[in-house]
């Protein structure tokens, strides 16, 4: 059971949770500057880290608040929990070893990986 | 035309096993926001409910008139204990508060309240709910937004620690049926 300690409710189970994808994505300021490659950036690609990823919750089945959270992808770890607005915490544990000893970058796919 | 309000289940109190199982008779209800920074939007709410609104998460203030309940940090539930009040209220809020800042809005039709009652209730929810329901809900004055099973609920701790334990949950009307069941089925485990 992972649990979630939501800045407005305290701590919940995570099925009360949904999640809003990567945080701290900028919308450009100028979008008709933009070329279609660099709209398309920022309207559909995101990072897929394995390790530390930096995402937005919202506590959906709660108090229906939009926060951020710093979450370890590989372990489920959480490893902050922050405010819309509020600068994201520096972390040290980037690219954790994971649980079954995969690489900390790349698929980690051994099965795949050594073909 | 006035549309006739009713409850659900037809105010119907079951008992099994020693745990009541009863909706309210309709509860009058009005979803309130506003910003508690905002200090003419709390003195001036809190003069026409006559009650401080909280600003602590997870709770209620309530007195004879009216339950206030925290939905979030500019959200609250007034749902009313006294029939009488409510259009009195809901028109004081729409005159007194400032229109551009705040919201009122008639949520009586929404959901049903649902009462259970019995020494055994906790443990009859626990059987529906991931809720921790003995550390959040350690007073009367708690209140919790939460599924149960897969339905959102709201519920609202009564009781005092000493006293007969009972719990108001707020449903949604079309899935009152669907919890009222299965609070019987898990009922039928306590045999008094």
């Amino acid at each position: 059971m992972l649990l979630i300690n939501c800045p407005y409710c305290g701590e919940r189970e995570q099925v009360e949770f949904s999640c809003g994808g990567e945080a701290h994505i900028e919308r450009p300021k100028n979008p008709p500057d933009l070329n279609d490659d660099q709209w398309a950036d920022y309207l559909f690609l995101r990072k897929n880290i394995k390790g530390l990823q930096y995402e937005r919750w919202n506590h959906s089945f709660g108090c229906r608040q939009w926060f951020n959270v710093a979450r370890n992808t590989a372990t489920d770890e959480i490893l902050a929990v922050y405010k819309i607005g509020e600068k994201p915490p520096e972390l040290e544990s980037n690219n954790p070893i994971t649980p079954c000893g995969e690489p900390a970058i790349g698929s980690g796919n051994f099965s795949t990986s050594n073909k | 035309m006035t549309l006739k309000r009713y409850a659900v289940l037809e105010n119907i109190k079951i008992e099994k096993n020693g745990i009541s199982i009863e909706e309210l008779p309709f509860v009058e209800k009005i979803n309130l926001r506003g910003d508690t920074n905002d200090r003419d939007f709390m003195s001036n709410a809190g003069s026409v409910l006559d009650i401080l609104i909280p600003t602590e998460p997870n709770t209620k203030i309530q007195n004879k008139v009216l339950q206030v309940i925290w939905l979030s940090p500019n959200e609250w539930l007034l749902s009313f204990l006294n029939h009488n009040h409510f259009i009195r209220i809901f028109e004081e809020l729409n005159n007194k508060l400032n229109p551009e800042k705040t919201s009122i809005t008639d949520i009586s039709e929404n959901k049903t309240v649902i009462r259970i009652e019995g020494n055994q209730t906790t443990e009859l929810l626990r059987k529906f709910m991931v809720l921790d329901i003995d550390n959040i809900l350690n007073s009367n004055l708690r209140v919790a937004q939460t599924i149960f099973v897969k339905i959102p609920v709201i519920i609202i701790r009564n009781h005092h620690d000493q006293e007969t334990q009972s719990f108001d949950i707020h449903v949604n009307r079309s899935h009152s049926n669907y919890l009222r069941d299965l609070l019987l089925d898990g009922c039928t485990q306590f045999i008094n």
